[in-house]
């Protein structure tokens, strides 16, 4: 029902007399990047939890984060260079916003690498949630980093309150409640998965060990 | 136009397929935990 009525209101909402149609990604573009800013944060937090109270549930949840958030980060490097294209006539340029973006989609890349190629033992967890911590430092600055420039970046400044055009409000704010659930839907289910991954080989290996 | 459908299309399809693969691996991980507790 939301994705159906996020489809209309995009349909709906007005053509920008300066960009055209290709503006139209203004309504998933931001959203993604707020679904990767949330991945982050919950890896961050998640992994603050776990190094304080040793909670397995916890450092699964700051897995699944990275997972979904990395994930909401490859389509802003996706939807991004074709909303450029469209605009700038370029793909890709080497703006800060830009270049901060494609750094932290690296960190969080080599944090998952990380754990699928670590043994899964409570000192790459505690290392893991160590790295997921110093990354989240890279959310603010990535947020910021166009004021930081003041002005000499390409990448348009953040929205803020009334600087959508008239008719832009309501298909953004749907675009924005559409990947949020998403996101909820596909963490979740990540958290699920991993709970379930560690249950079954716990089981498989004390089966083994009877075995014996 | 182009640029739009791909944008959209790319993230749908993204959004969708790592969706499906989400649930084909709870329900194979579901069917292991079962079938691990009752051997």
């Amino acid at each position: 029902m939301l994705v159906v009525i996020y489809t209309w209101t995009v349909i709906r909402a007005p053509i920008d007399s300066v960009q055209g149609i290709v503006q139209k990604v203004l309504y998933v573009h931001p959203p993604l990047a707020w679904g990767a800013y949330l991945g982050f944060i919950v890896t961050g937090v998640c992994g603050a939890l776990y190094l304080w109270r040793r909670n397995e549930s916890t450092d699964q949840l700051a897995v699944s984060g990275a997972e979904v958030g990395v994930l909401f980060c490859s389509l802003i490097l996706v939807t991004g260079p074709i909303w450029a294209k469209g605009t700038w006539g370029k793909w890709w340029t080497w703006d800060p916003r830009l270049a901060t973006t494609l750094l932290q989609w690296f960190v969080y890349l080599a944090y998952i690498l990380l754990r699928n190629f670590s043994d899964g033992g409570a000192r790459a967890a505690r290392f893991a949630s160590l790295y997921g911590i110093v990354g989240v430092i890279l959310i603010p600055l990535n947020y910021y980093v166009i004021e930081i420039f003041e002005g000499r970046a390409m990448h348009p400044e953040n929205l803020e309150r009334g600087s959508l055009g008239d008719g832009m409000g309501l298909p953004f704010l749907m675009g924005n409640l559409t990947l949020l659930a998403a996101f909820l839907y596909l963490l979740l289910s990540r958290w699920e998965i991993e709970g379930l991954r560690t249950r079954v080989a716990r089981q498989a290996a004390t089966a083994r060990r009877g075995e014996l | 136009m182009s640029y739009l459908i791909a944008a959209y299309g790319l993230t749908a399809i993204s959004l969708i397929g790592y969706g499906i693969h989400l649930s084909r691996e709870r329900r194979a991980l579901g069917r292991a935990d079962r079938d691990t507790k009752t051997d």
